[in-house]
């Protein structure tokens, strides 16, 4: 299976602890089985009585406790030797998974949402590191407590060591199945509290419209299936744990009688001493420990090995290669787009369907030009594939080749980072995270070489720098979701400071300035348009006061370009620009009323 | 250590205890008998040691050996029992709590649902009661039955060598002592460990749900390392964790057998000046484990007991809240309160703020509504338009001045006779996953399938309900995820008009909706005008010039009253709104 193999490759990585382990292991073990000789041995010294012995009898005592501490060391040791790297495999599963994520591309989240990824690398890693820690662990304890014991036993009566072993091991497979049935009513039990939960949220969402008409007993009534069915299950689970589990205990105690009985006949025929029997008690009960632990093992192992799949398939999702890729763009000329057709990949249809062929063009025959230092500003309804057209040029989505140049190269022959180096995005939904508002604007800067901007300028350029001021911890104030609470406005803001900190080539702003006032609008503008810049802009943006100022204006539509030119251009010549000038106008002179 | 619950707490649950208190003392009973069997079994073993093994005795060993045999049974069987019966009655116990707490905090004033978010609730009804639940499956309950065995164990081992149990009693201290402060320094460890796995995954989380931004600043070896720093701080507290947990472990063993050496070397002196017997000593070391491992495990379970303790804490909160019932309890109720027929509705010098330390939301509103008259609320955000209707329906409560209906003091009216009186029309949608029956009906008297009908023919949602796969039965989802915002709205109108109440409250929504919703909308609001006496916060033109009496609030004051007409010639606030809106 791969997923074994997979595993053994994270294992093999500590097997010098493991075999270290396995080595303080055996010795714990072999110390354990002992010891009961020791003890047995003083008690037939004892039980004859002979007072010439006593020396014997005090050195037993050295060995056991001996023994004892010796044990103690050697436990702790072989746990440790084998706990740690069951954590070091999970430290490296969890890097390396979160590795492949960082690499995986938006038609990967398309299809997996990001709930049941955060499952895998959190919840289901706990299965894959049991296995490597405890559960290793235990496949070689079990192994060795499961031959020394019965060897030892075997030495002092073989007969009496059948007696003993057939009912541990009668009883560990009878209480072996109530846990799998345990466990099943456990799963039912999990359902049916979860749909409690969701039930409790959904009828307190509407608690005033329940206490306003009065319907309370019909909710609860409801909400009580669920709540009986969960009690339901727990009795089932008591019934098994009640009679069912304590079976092992009694078990062990049943099996001292049987000691003490056939063992007092075999006394009686002097074939085994009273010291013997003694050691036998102990033995019995070292070799019914183990039997608890397999049924365990063999739950950790079911449970690790589909923990195991659910992580092999986040871990042998292929990405693209990128070693066979030009690493350094430059942009010095222009960026042309020629023909570029794209659709978004439909995964819920199957190639070989007919409907295939008729895959809905999302851009059609998308051609224009930005020269160096240009100002641009993509304009289009809700759906026209600004954003799309948009995802293109920083490559979120894959191209066709021989679509976008840039200084006259196929970006498709160059790695995604040297895109992106140059070409820096700042989208609509400002993506803040849990840091200082100082990181989130240095963010994706580290060791780029490239020249950087000091803070002030950035902050001062978006605005943003006199709010900063304000803030009680300046720019060590932490922003993001469990940061203070800022405007739509202000996070916009912070986002373009970011995107102005690394300085790029081709600076790409979607639909950034919505949540500002005119006047910040303005502003902003001022310090994006200035005539010293030559910084290459792309707005996509519905706003007049972008509009008019730009070099060029795309006007888009159902995917293709209808329109290019400077805003006075495109007013003589272009009737549906003219017509969503109009429509502009109106619209804006309207929020301007609610403001 | 251990927080002793309040009396009062307990007295909260003494009724779902005794209704199982059967079940209980059949639990109970079996108690004797174990702590018996517990003592019986290791006597029997130092007889048939002493009497047949060491003096090698065969005659009489099958009398041993079924009384033994015997003890074991009755152990297995009373040990269970006990186990069963009484656990049984507590699952029944807490799954009647938890069906009150749910009932309860459906009776709950809406000044409770302000500052109580909602997970709190769910934690209470869910978590908290499942803590309870798993410290009684983890052996709380077994834990008392232990104790009495340990102690009668201690006392029968003293009363048959009070010299071993004084050295057994040695070992007991230390072996606490170690155990308790391992387990402490364990759960801090474990607490640190779990506050950088939230922390991890906080991370985690948000880096992939920010991917795209993550990789558009090609931040993805920086994003990484900062993973790894994460997942590496992990390690460290777990292998930390490790080592305490793995030496606890090795210890208490390790203190067992060590013991055990102890006991047979100073017995070994016992036993040559023949003031002990062997058997004595075997039986000794077998009963010591039966000893020391409830002592090292009541440790673990002081944990889980301060777990459950804290849970019925936090449920004793919900059962000291008051009820909306038990609000009202406070004042009169002798009000000979009509709910067939409205006639008035006065307000007189109303004032009201929701909590005491804040500024008051309704100051000095009067204005009085005759039957069959329609008024308008108009104001901006925070005029007190919405303090008005919620008031009248006695979401809210404690207001100065006199609110009077039908003649009689509202404070005086019991809430449950107001339900049937006012139709509540508001913009927020709820609905039940049942059918559209259910969701109209909701189940209130004298609602029958033909109401609901004329219901929905009365605010024109009949029809779009005929052409739905199987109409009126036809199952809603998701709270209207299935039907459009407007056909969902309709349905809460409907739902509002099924009870034929004569005085309709409407809050129109102020949110833009699209136009196919806005003229359905438009067209119930119309209909409900022509026949019943209404306020309306109105936020529509149209709606406000239907009005006989318009009322503008501001700041909790009415700043303006009349018709439309009047009040445009004025020349005040409510013609300067109008203006304004005119020109759009």
């Amino acid at each position: 299976m791969n997923e074994l193999k997979l595993f053994s490759r994270y294992l093999l990585q500590h097997k010098y602890s493991y075999l270290l382990g396995i080595v303080f292991l055996f010795a714990t073990n072999w110390l354990a089985v002992n010891i009961p000789l020791y003890i047995g041995s003083s008690i037939d010294i004892l039980s004859d009585k002979v007072l010439d012995e006593y020396d014997l009898l005090v050195s037993n005592i050295y060995y056991v406790v001996g023994f004892a501490l010796l044990m103690v060391l050697s436990r702790t040791v072989s746990r440790m030797l084998f706990f740690n790297p069951g954590r070091l495999v999970e430290k490296d599963f969890k890097n390396d998974a979160y590795q492949k994520l960082t690499q995986l591309q938006q038609d990967y989240y398309q299809k997996n949402p990001v709930g049941g990824l955060i499952s895998i690398v959190n919840n289901d890693i706990n299965g894959i590191r049991a296995m490597a820690g405890v559960g290793m662990m235990n496949i070689f304890n079990i192994m060795f407590t499961l031959s020394m014991t019965p060897i030892k036993m075997w030495q002092i009566s073989p007969s009496l060591t059948l007696y003993c072993i057939a009912p541990i091991i009668l009883s560990f497979l009878i209480v072996n199945q109530a846990i799998n049935a345990m466990r099943k009513y456990l799963k039912q039990r999990m359902l049916h509290l979860q749909s409690l939960s969701s039930q409790t949220v959904n009828y307190l969402n509407g608690v005033e419209v329940i206490k306003s008409h009065q319907i309370q007993p019909w909710v609860v009534h409801q909400f009580d299936k669920d709540n009986q069915a969960v009690l339901d299950l727990s009795i089932k689970q008591l019934r098994i744990r009640s009679f069912f589990i304590p079976l092992l205990e009694y078990t062990d105690a049943g099996v001292k009688i049987l000691i003490l009985s056939l063992g007092g006949m075999m006394l009686m025929k002097s074939e085994i001493s009273l010291g013997q029997i003694t050691a036998f008690l102990t033995y019995a009960a070292l070799f019914a420990m183990p039997m608890m632990s397999l049924g365990r093992l063999i739950a950790t192992i079911q449970m690790g090995l589909v923990s195991l799949k659910s992580m092999s398939r986040i871990l042998s999702e292929p990405i693209q290669v990128q070693t066979e890729l030009k690493q350094s763009l430059s942009f010095e000329k222009k960026v042309s787009v020629t023909n570029l057709n794209f659709s978004y990949p439909d995964l819920s249809i199957p190639i070989s369907s007919s409907n295939n062929n008729e895959k809905k063009l999302v851009l059609k025959g998308i051609s224009f030009e930005i020269q160096k230092g240009e100002k641009v500003a993509v304009l289009g309804r809700v759906g026209s594939g600004k954003t799309t057209l948009v995802n293109c040029l920083n490559r979120l989505n894959e191209i066709p080749s021989e679509s976008i140049f840039i200084d006259g190269e196929d970006i498709n022959g160059y790695t995604k980072q040297s895109i992106r180096d140059i070409v820096r995005t700042v989208t609509q939904e400002a993506f803040l995270f849990s840091d200082t508002l100082k990181n989130n604007v240095l963010f994706g800067s580290n060791d780029k070489g490239l020249a950087v901007k000091p803070l002030d300028d950035v902050l001062k350029q978006s605005a943003m720098q006199n709010e900063v001021l304000n803030f009680k911890e300046g720019i060590d104030t932490l922003v993001g979701e469990k940061g203070i609470l800022l405007s739509g406005g202000q996070k916009q803001r912070i986002s373009l400071a970011r995107g102005l900190f690394t300085p790029s080539k081709l600076l790409i702003l979607d639909n950034v300035l919505s949540a500002v006032d005119n006047e910040t609008e303005r502003y902003l503008l001022d310090q994006l348009l200035a005539f010293e810049n030559d910084l290459t802009c792309l707005f996509v943006s519905h706003r007049q006061a972008v509009l008019e100022r730009v070099d060029k204006i795309l006007l888009m539509e159902e995917g293709e370009i209808v329109a290019i030119g400077s805003h006075q251009e495109l007013l003589l010549s272009s009737l549906v620009y003219r017509n969503t000038w109009q429509s502009l106008q109106t619209q804006e002179s309207e929020e301007n009323l609610d403001a | 250590m251990l927080n002793f619950v309040s009396l009062g707490a307990l007295s909260h649950f003494l009724p779902f205890i005794k209704r199982y208190k059967k079940d209980y003392l059949l639990g109970l009973l079996p108690v004797p008998i174990t702590v018996f069997c517990n003592i019986a079994f290791p006597w029997l073993i130092i007889q048939i040691i002493d009497q047949q093994l060491v003096v090698k005795q065969w005659e009489g060993m099958s009398y041993w050996v079924t009384l033994i045999l015997l003890v074991l049974i009755c152990n297995y069987l009373s040990g269970s029992l006990y186990n069963y019966f009484v656990q049984k009655a507590a699952l029944q116990t807490i799954a009647d709590i938890r069906k009150d707490l749910f009932n309860r905090v459906l009776h709950f004033p809406k000044s409770f649902y302000d500052v109580t978010p909602m997970g709190s609730v769910l934690t209470r009804i869910t978590s908290d009661l499942e803590a309870i639940t798993e410290s009684l499956a983890s052996g709380v309950l077994a834990m008392i039955k232990d104790v009495l065995v340990t102690i009668a164990l201690f006392i029968f081992l003293a009363s048959i060598s009070w010299k071993l149990t004084l050295i057994t009693l040695f070992i007991v201290p230390p072996m606490y002592w170690i155990t308790s402060k391992l387990r402490r320094s364990l759960q801090k460890s474990q607490l640190a460990s779990r506050k950088v796995l939230s922390h991890s995954t906080g991370y985690l989380q948000e880096s992939l749900q920010g991917i795209k931004t993550v990789q558009l600043y090609n931040a993805e070896a920086e994003s990484q390392t900062k993973y790894a720093l994460f997942t590496q701080n992990f390690f460290k507290h777990q292998s930390k964790s490790n080592l305490i947990d793995a030496s606890l472990f090795s210890i208490i063993e390790g203190i067992t057998t060590i013991s055990i050496g102890l006991i047979i070397w100073y017995g070994a002196n016992e036993i040559l000046m023949a003031t002990l017997s062997v058997g004595v000593l075997i039986g000794f070391i077998q009963t010591l484990d039966k000893i020391f491992v409830p002592i090292r495990d009541f440790t673990s379970q002081i944990a889980s007991i301060q777990r459950a303790v804290a849970a019925l804490s936090n449920i004793e909160a919900i059962y000291l809240q008051k009820t909306e019932m038990a609000l009202d309890d406070d004042k009169l109720k002798t009000s000979p309160f009509n709910d067939e027929v409205f006639d008035t509705l006065v307000f007189d010098r109303v004032y009201f703020s929701y909590k005491n330390d804040t500024d008051y939301v309704l100051k000095g509103v009067s204005f009085r509504i005759n039957k069959g008259e329609k008024f308008a609320l108009v104001g901006s955000t925070g005029s007190g338009k919405s303090t008005i209707i919620r008031l009248l329906t006695k979401s809210y409560t404690g207001y100065s001045g006199s609110i009077k209906l039908n003649g009689v003091e509202l404070r005086e009216i019991d809430k449950e006779a107001l339900t049937n009186f006012f139709s509540l029309m508001q913009q927020e949608v709820y609905l039940f996953n049942e059918t559209i029956t259910f969701n109209i009906a909701l189940s209130r008297d004298g609602v029958d399938h033909k109401k609901v009908k004329q219901a929905a023919q009365y605010v024109f949602a009949d029809s779009f309900i005929g052409k739905l796969p199987n109409q009126y039965d036809f199952k809603i989802t998701d709270n209207g995820a299935n039907l459009s915002a407007g056909q969902g709205q309709l349905i809460a109108f409907a739902r509002a008009m099924a009870t034929d109440s004569q005085f309709v409250l409407l809050d129109e929504a102020t949110s833009s909706i699209d136009s196919v919703t806005e003229h359905m909308i438009q067209k119930a609001i119309k209909q409900v005008f022509k026949d019943k006496t209404l306020i309306a916060i109105a936020h529509r033109l149209s709606t406000i010039k239907e009005s006989d009496q318009i009322l503008v609030l501001d700041k909790g004051q009415v700043i303006e009253k009349g018709s439309h007409e009047s009040l445009l010639a004025l020349d005040g606030s409510y013609a300067g709104l109008v203006n304004a809106e005119r020109q759009h």
